[in-house]
Formats: structure tokens, C-alpha cells, sequence
């Protein structure tokens, strides 16, 4: 039998892989070319050699501390900053044009209208001088996997606990900023709604909410609204509205929605599909049910940490809620690293405050790091986040006690000087 | 102690596998943080909810398990697509290829540098083969390849391995084993 040097057996058979008749066959080629006998020699040197030096890489790599070899003091699994390398998906950045908020509707406390979806207000002055609303995303198509609780770290649990020690982690409201200062707000988009029927629950036994159970921007969130859905292949909507301040007739209130795209019925797959989606994402949603010793900052950062959804059930109808109505959109993330920034002109606007959202803060260069982590958005989800805008010029501008900062002395890039327009 | 009954067998497995694992999973992110998590995350996956059907066959299991979340994480993250058939046969590794460090042939690992400018199956393959001792079969299985492709896998890597051995260190026997 003529051998070839090119057949893989003959590297199979120099490496005992071989049994049986192809072996002896094998054998019995090699033994008759002195080729096949150097080609076998040379393998097995080449084995050997390799073997050798992996196995020193094992040695060497050995020396380095191992992580997860049992020890007594538990380690936590999020001490790495094994979020920072979540990798860049495909960078989305939506920019909507919106109409410097406080222009005309000032005068005649109306609310102003908007025109629409990425609109501006329907105001002779509208065009003049636009504040963008920019809105980064990273898409991703499947929802993230990650158990929420490592080895040899007991799952936290509320057992044993003493009834009554439900505790909430402590925030102070957002301040009015001065626009001309800050005219950046940015921060992550968070949908969790637990917090409406957590204080729900407590009202319904004739309790008094503790003030750091109420997270407005859950409050705001808990309800669907009606807002249109993304032009297609955009992940989401953006939607503004303007409105004369409830509580202060000077002040404005701006809607800015956000609604991711709704899945069709064929792309969410079938049902196996469905189930796999639905094990994996248990993993990350984290329920909070019962009462009395809720750990409500608990919840809420396991969840963000999981990366998942937070939910309060309160009665059987907030559970068919998240569980039924809402399962797409927990299901299934159209968007992650959810940020928001809005720059406001400060030509119009001379202060405001983001209310609510006091966890989710941002700092503006936070905007375009996608290192930084921040919420994310499941299909048909609505997201909605409220501002409270004081006009230039208006009488009650709560900013305005605050003394104003020098001007920069040394910067070359001063702000262009405030021009006062006169109100149409 | 905290540990659960089974822990023996799993220090164990750990002892034996954890390092190995940890050098096979970095070698498909290129990271090794990332791979220290994913083998973590096989170990937990393994405590919790496999141990029946790891407990045949370890070594398998560990380095299949291990093998697909990484594939998870190179979806997820967009990585060098270790997925892509095409470019997973004919992409080069990522590491200069050695000729121009004669100097530094001595070194350990000098063989292993080569190694890292095969296509990263191949890579995979001899890693799987002679840092793990795993038979044909076994690779088969955990890579999702059948056994001839293994074989055929294995057979070029090393006859590149042979050429670019032996032309980096001319003047050396190059199949003598090195005195170390």
C-alpha cells in the first residue's frame, strides 16, 4: 500500500487515535516507507513538545490566584467589573428635533401643542432656535443571561427577618438647575414599576407611604400610554409634549415618551421559543411579593444588577399585569444601555428640574461611554419621563436664588451671550 | 462550612479543570477576565443543576458547557466571529508570526506562540488535544466537528506547525527535544 503524508490517519495513527483493522493497516504502511516512519517520528517529537509547553502555560497560569475555588468568606460575584466589557452593539443614536419648550405657550398659559412624533411645537417662534433631544440606545437582540447568584453566596433572602423592617433606600428630590450652567440632563431610562404598586398597597391598608417608597418615575411609568410606535426598522419612538405646570401656572411640564417597536406575533418565535426566552429571563426578574418586610433597595438593585425588571405584586391583578399583559415586553429587550440626554436652549429656558429619576442620574459624559451602564427598554414598552421647565422671564424661578457662577475667565469658548427675545 | 455534600467532588473538579478551562475559554475570547467568568459560571451551572450528567463524563461536559457560553459571549458581544464558518477556517490568529523573534526561541512557550497564528479551530483542536489529553471522539463532541473532520483539523495544524517550527529555528534540530 503506497501512503500518503496528506492522510490524516497517518497523524491519527502517530497519535494512538487509531484502533482495530485502519491501525493495523496503518501500521503496516508506515513500517514499509521510511517517510511514513520519519512523518510518525516527527509528529509524536511535535506532541511531545507541545504537550510540554502546555502544560507550563497551566503551570504558570496556575500561580495567579484562583477565583472560585471554595472559600470560607464569600465573594461577590459582581466584584469584577465584569460589566464593563459588555461590548458595543450596534450604536444607535436617534436625534429628535423639539422646539425650545417655553416660547409662546408662556404667555397664554395654553398648553402648547406638539405636531407630532419627532415634532416641534406648533409655535410661529418654534423654528427659530430647537432644543435636540438625543436619544442613544444599544440594540440588542436577545435578553441577557446571568444568574443572579453565585456559587457558595447565599441567595439573599428576607427569612428570619422581624416583621416591619421593610426598608427603602433614601433619595433626595432633583433641584432646579440653571440651563445656562447645565444645559445637559442625562440619565438612564428605568422601567420598573414597583414602587406604584408597593405605595398602592400600603394606601389600600390605610398606611402612609414612607417618602423614599415613592419613586415618582415609577409612578409615572406604571401606566401605558398611547403613544405611537416607532417608524419601522427604528427601535423606538420619541414623542414630546408641553404643557402649562399643574402646580405652578407659569411653569411648563414636558412629556418626552419613548415606545419601543412592538414585536410581531411570527418574530417573537415559537412557543419553544418562547419558554426557552421566558427560563432565561426568570433569572433576572426579580418579583417582589407579600408585604410587611419588603426590601425595596434590595429588589431594585438586584434587579438593575441582573439587568432585569423589577416588579411589585400586590393582589392578583398587578401579578396578571406584569405577568400576562407585560410579558413581551419583559420578555423580549429591543433596547439596552437605554440613555437619555436633553439639551436645553438656554435662550428659552431658564431653568428646569427632571422629576423623578432620582437613582438614574447621569453625568453628561456619561451620555456616550458605553461603559456605563443604564436601563433598558422591552418590545412595546413605553417609557416617560416628566420635566419641570421654567420659562426665561418668568416671575417664579425657584433657580434663581441661587447666586450665578462667575463667568469662565480664561476659557476661549465662551457661551454665545444670552439674547433676550421678546415673546411673540 | 458552607459547602454542600457534594463539595469534595467539586474542588476536585475544580483542582483538575478550573486552569485548563480557564486557558481553553480565553483562548476562544481572547480575554481572559471574561473567561475566568465564564468558567465561574460553568462551575455554578454545574453545582446547581447538572451534576448527574457531568458526573459520566467531566471533562466533556465542563469543556462543552464551557465552550458554549463563550460562543454566547462572542455573539452577544459582536467578537471576532469565532462563529462565522468561513472566516473561522481561514482566518490566520491574531499573533505575529514568529520568524522575526529567533532570538527569543528559547523561551518557553516559543512553540505556543507559533500555535496562536493558526486558524483559531486549529488552535482550538491542539489545545483540546495536548493540553487536555482528549481523544478524537471526545473533541468531536465538544466542538460539534466529526471526528474525521477532527482528524483533519488536527493534521494540518500540525504540519503548519512543523514548517513554521522549523523554518523559525533553521538552525536548530527542530525536533529534538529541548533540554529545559
Amino acid at each position: 500500500m503506497k501512503i500518503n503524508l496528506d492522510d490524516p490517519n497517518l497523524t491519527a495513527y502517530a497519535l494512538g487515535e487509531l484502533s482495530g483493522d485502519l491501525r493495523a493497516e496503518m501500521e503496516k504502511a508506515v513500517l514499509a516507507s521510511a517517510a511514513a516512519q520519519t512523518f510518525v517520528q516527527e509528529t509524536q517529537q511535535l506532541a511531545t513538545l507541545l504537550e510540554t509547553d502546555f502544560a507550563s502555560e497551566l503551570k504558570h497560569a496556575a500561580r495567579k490566584p484562583s477565583n472560585i475555588l471554595p472559600r470560607s468568606e464569600p465573594r461577590s460575584f459582581w466584584s469584577d467589573n465584569r460589566w464593563a466589557s459588555i461590548a458595543v452593539a450596534a450604536l444607535l443614536a436617534v436625534c429628535a428635533v423639539i422646539a425650545a419648550v417655553a416660547i409662546s405657550g408662556l404667555r397664554g398659559h395654553r398648553p402648547a401643542a406638539l405636531a407630532g412624533n419627532h415634532g416641534s411645537l406648533a409655535s410661529p417662534a418654534a423654528a427659530a432656535t430647537p432644543a435636540v433631544l438625543e436619544v442613544e440606545a444599544e440594540v440588542e437582540a436577545a435578553p441577557p443571561e446571568q444568574p443572579l447568584v453565585a456559587l457558595n453566596e447565599p441567595p439573599p433572602s428576607s427569612s428570619g427577618e422581624p416583621r416591619g423592617t421593610a426598608n427603602y433606600g433614601h433619595f433626595e428630590e432633583n433641584p432646579f438647575l440653571l440651563t445656562e450652567t447645565n444645559p445637559f440632563s442625562t440619565f438612564s431610562i428605568d422601567v420598573d414599576t414597583a414602587s406604584y404598586a408597593n405605595v398602592r398597597r400600603l394606601i389600600n391598608a390605610g398606611a402612609k407611604p414612607p417618602k423614599d417608597a415613592v419613586r415618582v418615575e415609577e409612578m409615572i411609568n406604571y401606566f401605558v400610554y398611547d403613544y405611537p410606535p416607532p417608524p419601522p426598522n427604528e427601535p423606538f419612538s420619541i414623542n414630546l409634549e408641553v404643557a402649562s405646570c399643574p402646580w405652578t401656572p407659569e411653569h411648563r411640564l414636558v412629556r418626552i415618551g419613548l415606545k419601543g417597536r412592538e414585536l410581531a406575533s411570527q418574530a417573537r418565535g415559537r412557543p419553544g421559543e418562547l419558554v426557552r426566552l421566558a427560563a432565561e429571563k426568570a433569572k433576572s426578574t426579580v418579583l417582589g411579593v407579600g408585604d410587611d418586610n419588603l426590601k425595596d433597595a434590595t429588589m431594585q438593585k438586584l434587579a438593575d444588577q441582573a439587568k432585569g425588571n423589577y416588579a411589585y405584586l400586590d393582589s392578583l391583578e398587578e401579578a396578571r399585569k406584569v405577568l400576562v399583559q407585560q410579558m413581551n415586553g419583559t420578555l423580549v429587550t429591543i433596547a439596552k444601555d437605554v440613555k437619555v440626554q436633553v439639551e436645553f436652549n438656554p435662550q428659552h429656558v431658564a431653568s428646569y428640574r427632571l422629576i423623578g429619576y432620582e437613582k438614574r442620574l447621569l453625568r453628561k459624559e456619561d451620555f456616550n461611554n458605553g461603559k456605563v451602564d443604564a436601563g433598558e427598554i422591552g418590545a412595546g414598552h413605553t417609557v416617560t419621563a416628566l420635566y419641570e421647565i421654567v420659562p426665561r422671564g418668568a416671575a417664579n424661578d425657584p433657580a434663581a436664588s441661587v447666586p450665578p457662577v462667575d463667568p469662565l475667565r480664561y476659557s476661549p469658548n465662551l457661551p454665545p451671550p444670552i439674547r433676550t427675545r421678546r415673546p411673540i | 462550612m458552607l459547602n454542600p455534600p457534594a463539595a469534595p467532588d467539586l474542588e476536585e473538579l475544580l483542582r483538575r479543570f478550573e486552569i485548563p478551562l480557564q486557558q481553553y475559554t480565553a483562548r476562544i475570547l481572547g480575554d481572559r477576565d471574561r473567561a475566568r467568568d465564564v468558567v465561574q459560571e460553568t462551575f455554578v451551572e454545574l453545582q446547581r443543576s447538572a451534576r448527574e450528567q457531568a458526573d459520566d463524563a467531566p471533562a466533556k461536559w465542563l469543556f462543552t458547557v464551557c465552550r458554549n457560553r463563550a460562543l454566547n459571549v462572542c455573539r452577544k458581544e459582536r467578537r471576532l466571529t469565532y462563529l462565522d464558518e468561513e472566516i473561522l477556517e481561514k482566518r490566520e490568529g491574531k499573533a505575529p508570526a514568529p520568524f522575526d523573534q529567533i532570538e527569543e526561541k528559547e523561551a518557553r512557550g516559543f512553540l505556543l506562540r507559533i500555535v496562536a497564528t493558526l486558524p483559531p479551530r486549529q488552535q482550538e483542536v491542539i489545545q483540546l488535544k495536548f493540553q487536555n489529553d482528549l481523544s478524537y471522539q471526545e473533541i468531536s463532541e465538544i466542538t460539534h466537528l466529526s471526528v474525521s473532520h477532527v482528524g483533519v483539523l488536527l493534521h494540518t495544524a500540525l504540519k503548519t506547525l512543523r514548517q513554521r517550527y522549523g523554518s523559525a529555528s533553521r538552525d536548530f534540530l527542530p525536533f529534538t527535544p529541548r533540554t529545559t
